[in-house]
């Protein structure tokens, strides 16, 4: 609703990101979907902000690299996960 | 233990005596000061007054004592811990030769409040639940006088030292002496068992026989006695002293009535000590501090020669202390029954013995003296039921048939008690006599006509005949005074004074104290302490244990609404 920019479109997908990140969710992966979608997000902006940066875009692609790797980090602890409690709901975690 | 103690006060009474003759046949009397700290106007002395009074006063204690400690020797043998009973009667004589000797108002207390505590440490000796309550009794109830005295103390300072013999006749009409006085009588009263105070003396027979002989006899409740004797200079126009001879006349008077109601034999005597002691205090009231003393001294023998043929009694009856299972005793213990007989005879005023001397002194002067006609008729009466009482305990325990058992073998040969008793079966004798010539300088003027002579006679006739009448107990007698059960409740039971002395004062404090245990203290403070406090405890960790096993993105949820709280505040 609040598109008077594509500034507020980064905004909006930022925050929405975040707040899945920090919902309650029964899966870890929704957790991961969510940081992906941050990374989205970022570059989404950046590739917006580096138009107006007379078209350097190769900085971008190391960005790519490194949220890439994050997103294989993050499935690795998926996967080791569910190897050893049989499933990824995330009632087993609490504050203490 | 036993002979150490016995020989140093029977040495200690000796040189008492040796000093005693001196000093009154010489006209001598010693005062040791010494000055402890003097302040401005006020001074600390500690002084020791010895004169003939004192010194007879203190021989009579310490011969009572020695002979008493020598009787526990074998009265007291089955018991473990004899050395104790024997510190504590030393530590009673030690702190009543202090109460003799001081005419300073400080050793005074020191003296008066040692002789009501080793007073209640030697009545809860034997360490029952009666022993415990008649502790509690005699303590408080001459705690009273305690306090009594400690307000003496403060109201004298203002005349600049505590000696109090100094006072008298400077400061008679003063109005702090007034005050002193009021204070000194109640003190007097409550040590002397008088009329509101009186709960305690039938009471403190829970004490061992050997104690009650020396404390209950002449010691502890002749210290009021002596007191107020010390203070009569100050006290013999005071109004306050004519209340006193109210209520130690109703004093005898009751405690000879209620003495002819019990069936103890060791509260009998209780109560016969009770009512020599108001006599005591009558005759002191009227105006004769002198005959006071001299019956104080005589009373004092007969009545510990009395305590301690009724603890040779008990131990025969295989400490039994009802006279009802008594009978035929003067048959099979002659020595201990001629103590006894001696000893009665002397309390009711047979001709020559010690106590006849005192006794109808005082008779005599009450009738010669123009007093009240209560007064005059209280007296006789109470001399009347005195050998009513007598009477009827010699009846009962040794003219009837023997009532504990069928088959019975009495002797009498301990030969330790018997050797104490006739020492004081000696003094019992001849000390009347022997007191007379040496106290009296010169004999009282006494005119009287010729019945009025003989009314003590009477009196004492008409007392034995009832003695003998209303102790005549068969199977089949019917006691019809019992029938009208209020008013012979009302004389039996010492006019009501122990419980209203017990129940009577502290009734409505327990009650109300029940009340504030069962609303306050297991009520409301269990709600806002103990109880209420776990209970809260208990129920909010349930929560704390609940809030905390929560999610980790609670947590981070907490980033996301400061984003929030940053982007509202900045953006719009």
């Amino acid at each position: 609703m609040l598109i008077y920019d594509i500034w507020f479109l980064f905004i909006y997908m930022f925050f929405l990101g975040n707040l899945i990140f920090v919902s309650k969710n029964k899966h870890l992966f929704v957790v991961l979907l969510s940081l992906e979608f941050i990374v989205l997000s970022i570059f989404f902006f950046f590739f917006v902000l580096l138009i107006f940066i007379d078209y350097d875009m190769y900085m971008l692609m190391v960005f790519l690299v490194f949220s890439v790797c994050e997103g294989s980090l993050g499935l690795s602890i998926l996967v080791s996960m569910i190897r050893s409690y049989g499933n990824d709901y995330f009632q087993s975690f609490s504050m203490l | 233990m036993c002979f150490n103690s016995f020989f140093f006060l029977f040495f200690f009474m000796l040189i008492n005596f040796f000093f005693f003759v001196y000093f009154i046949m010489n006209g001598l009397s010693v005062f040791f000061e010494w000055e402890i700290i003097s302040f401005n106007s006020m001074s600390i002395v500690m002084s020791i007054l010895l004169d003939w009074m004192s010194l007879l006063f203190m021989m009579f204690v310490s011969l009572i004592s020695s002979v008493v400690i020598f009787y526990s020797k074998s009265y007291m043998n089955s018991e473990l811990n004899l050395n104790r009973l024997i510190i504590l009667v030393l530590m009673f004589v030690f702190s009543m030769v202090l109460l003799i000797i001081s005419p300073n108002l400080i050793s005074i207390l020191l003296g008066w409040d040692g002789l009501g505590l080793i007073s209640y440490c030697l009545v809860i000796y034997y360490q029952n639940l009666k022993s415990y309550n008649a502790g509690m009794l005699t303590a408080l109830s001459n705690r009273i006088g305690d306090v009594m005295i400690l307000m003496v103390i403060c109201w004298i300072m203002n005349y600049g030292s505590w000696n109090y013999i100094f006072y008298f006749d400077f400061m008679k009409n003063d109005y702090v002496m007034f005050i002193i006085s009021f204070m000194i009588i109640i003190a007097a009263m409550t040590k002397s068992a008088q009329i509101p105070f009186s709960s305690w003396l039938p009471a403190a027979m829970a004490a061992p026989t050997p104690v009650s002989a020396l404390v209950h006899s002449s010691t502890l409740v002749t210290a009021g006695v002596y007191l107020l004797i010390r203070f009569n200079y100050l006290l013999i126009d005071m109004f306050f002293f004519k209340v006193l001879l109210f209520l130690s006349i109703l004093t005898m008077f009751m405690s000879g009535i209620s003495a002819n109601y019990e069936f103890d034999l060791k509260k009998i005597i209780a109560l016969s000590t009770l009512s020599q002691l108001g006599l005591m205090m009558s005759i002191l009231s009227l105006g004769f501090p002198d005959i006071a003393f001299f019956h104080l001294l005589t009373h004092a023998m007969f009545k510990a020669l009395l305590f301690m043929c009724a603890g040779v009694i008990i131990h025969m009856m295989n400490d039994i202390q009802d006279i009802r299972y008594m009978g035929g005793l003067s048959l099979y213990i002659p020595l201990t029954s001629l103590c006894l007989n001696i000893s009665n005879l002397s309390l009711c005023g047979i001709p020559f013995l010690s106590g006849f001397y005192s006794k109808d002194l005082i008779l005599e002067m009450v009738s010669f003296n123009s007093f009240n006609l209560m007064v005059f008729i209280l007296f006789y009466l109470s001399t009347g039921l005195t050998v009513f009482y007598t009477f009827r305990l010699i009846m009962y325990v040794m003219i009837s048939d023997f009532n504990l058992m069928m088959i019975y073998n009495l002797y009498d040969e301990d030969y330790i008690m018997l050797n104490s008793m006739f020492v004081l079966l000696f003094m019992s004798l001849l000390s009347g006599s022997f007191l007379s010539w040496f106290i009296f300088f010169y004999p009282y003027m006494i005119y009287l006509p010729f019945n009025l002579k003989l009314m003590v006679i009477y009196v004492s006739i008409l007392g034995s005949i009832l003695g003998f009448m209303v102790s005549n107990m068969g199977i089949y007698s019917l006691n019809k005074l019992l029938l009208s059960y209020n008013l012979s409740s009302f004389l039996c039971l010492m006019w009501f004074m122990p419980n209203l002395s017990t129940y009577g004062l502290s009734y409505i404090y327990l009650n109300f104290s029940q009340i504030l245990f069962k609303n306050i203290d297991m009520g409301w403070s269990e709600i806002y302490s103990g109880k209420g406090i776990f209970n809260i405890l208990k129920n909010y960790s349930v929560f704390y244990n609940i809030y905390q096993m929560n999610n980790f993105k609670i947590y981070l949820f907490s980033f996301i609404l400061w984003f929030m709280i940053l982007f509202i505040f900045f953006f719009i």
